[in-house]
C-alpha cells in the first residue's frame, strides 16, 4: 500500500481499514506491511482524491465512503468531508461537507439537514463539517464538529433531527483583512472573516 | 469581541475604505466576488464570483486599493493581476 492515508479505522470485528488518496480503501487483518488488500468491489478506481469513510459498529461488513473530487475541481471536500453511521442501523447515515445531510435508506436518498448560509429555511449549523461522532451505542446523541465549534443532536434517529450549538465560549473567527476609517474619532472598522462575512465594528476597544 | 453589524454574509475577505472619501467602501468576498458600497446605502456588485476552474481564481485573492486613482488592484493565480 502506497500513498497518503487520509482516514484510518478499526472496525468492531477487528479488521483495519485505511483510505488512501486517489487510490481507494485498503483492508488488513493485522496492519503489518504486505497485509493490506485494496477493496475493489464497487469502488471507483479513478476520478477522486481524498477518501473518508465509516464502518458500522453493529454491522461491520457495512462501510460508507465519501470521496473528494480530483485536484483542480472547485470542490472543497479536500477540506471538509466526514461520514458517520448509526451504530444500531446501518441504513442511517450522516455525511458532512459544507453542510450536514442524512440518509435513512442506505444512501439511496439524501435530505439536507442544516444550512450555514441563511434563507433556505433549514436549521443553521456552521459551515465545514470535519467529524461526525455517535455517542456510544446511541442512535440519538450525535456530535458534529465544524469550523464554528461543536453541534449536537439528541434525537438523531428522528426524521428531522434538531442540531444545536453546544460549545458556548468557544470563540473562534478567522479574519483575513481589516480596514480603518481615515478620520479621527470615527469608530468605523471593517473586517473580512472566513465563514462570517464582512463585519462592521462601531465600538472602540 | 465587540458586537458587530454583518455587512456581507458568507465568506468575507479583503476590505478597503477610501482614504480620501471614506464613504467609498469595498468588500471583497471569496472567489473575487467584489462589492462597492457608497455609504450609506448604495451597494454595487463590481465582480461576480469567478470560480477557480473558470478563471483561475483562488478562494482568497489579495487586493489593495489606491484612493487617489480610485483603482482596486487584485491578483489571479500564477501572478496574474487586474485593476
Amino acid at each position: 500500500m502506497n500513498g497518503r492515508v487520509g482516514d484510518l479505522r478499526i472496525a468492531t470485528d477487528g479488521l483495519i481499514y485505511a483510505g488512501v488518496y486517489s487510490t481507494g480503501i485498503f483492508r488488513s487483518e493485522s496492519g503489518v506491511s504486505g497485509s493490506w488488500q485494496r477493496m475493489n468491489n464497487g469502488f471507483p478506481t479513478t476520478g477522486f482524491n481524498r477518501v473518508e469513510f465509516a464502518v458500522c459498529e453493529k454491522s461491520p461488513n457495512v462501510l460508507y465512503a465519501t470521496l473528494a473530487g480530483p485536484n483542480g475541481n472547485v470542490s472543497q471536500a479536500w477540506y471538509d468531508l466526514s461520514v458517520g453511521i448509526d451504530p444500531n442501523n446501518p441504513d442511517r447515515v450522516f455525511i458532512g461537507g459544507i453542510d450536514i445531510l442524512v440518509s435513512a435508506n442506505g444512501g439511496l436518498n439524501w435530505d439536507q439537514l442544516t444550512q450555514w448560509f441563511g434563507g433556505s429555511g433549514l436549521q443553521y449549523a456552521h459551515a465545514d463539517q470535519h467529524n461526525i461522532v455517535f455517542s456510544t451505542r446511541s442512535s440519538n446523541v450525535i456530535y458534529f464538529t465544524n469550523d464554528g465549534g461543536i453541534y449536537r443532536t439528541t434525537n438523531g434517529a428522528a426524521l428531522n433531527p434538531n442540531v444545536r450549538f453546544v460549545s458556548d465560549g468557544y470563540n473562534v473567527t478567522q479574519f483575513y483583512a481589516c480596514a480603518v476609517h481615515p478620520e479621527e474619532e470615527q469608530d468605523w472598522f471593517l473586517a473580512g472573516a472566513q465563514d462570517n462575512g464582512t463585519q462592521l465594528f462601531r465600538e472602540e476597544g | 469581541m465587540n458586537n458587530t453589524v454583518e455587512v456581507t454574509g458568507g465568506d468575507g475577505a479583503f476590505v478597503h475604505i477610501d482614504e480620501l472619501n471614506p464613504n467609498i467602501q469595498i468588500f471583497q468576498l471569496c472567489f473575487q466576488c467584489t462589492e462597492l458600497q457608497i455609504h450609506p446605502g448604495t451597494r454595487v456588485l463590481l465582480q461576480e464570483v469567478l470560480e477557480e476552474k473558470v478563471m483561475g481564481s483562488f478562494f482568497i485573492n489579495p487586493t489593495d486599493y489606491d484612493s487617489k486613482s480610485k483603482t482596486l488592484y487584485g491578483s489571479y493565480k500564477k501572478f496574474g493581476m487586474y485593476s
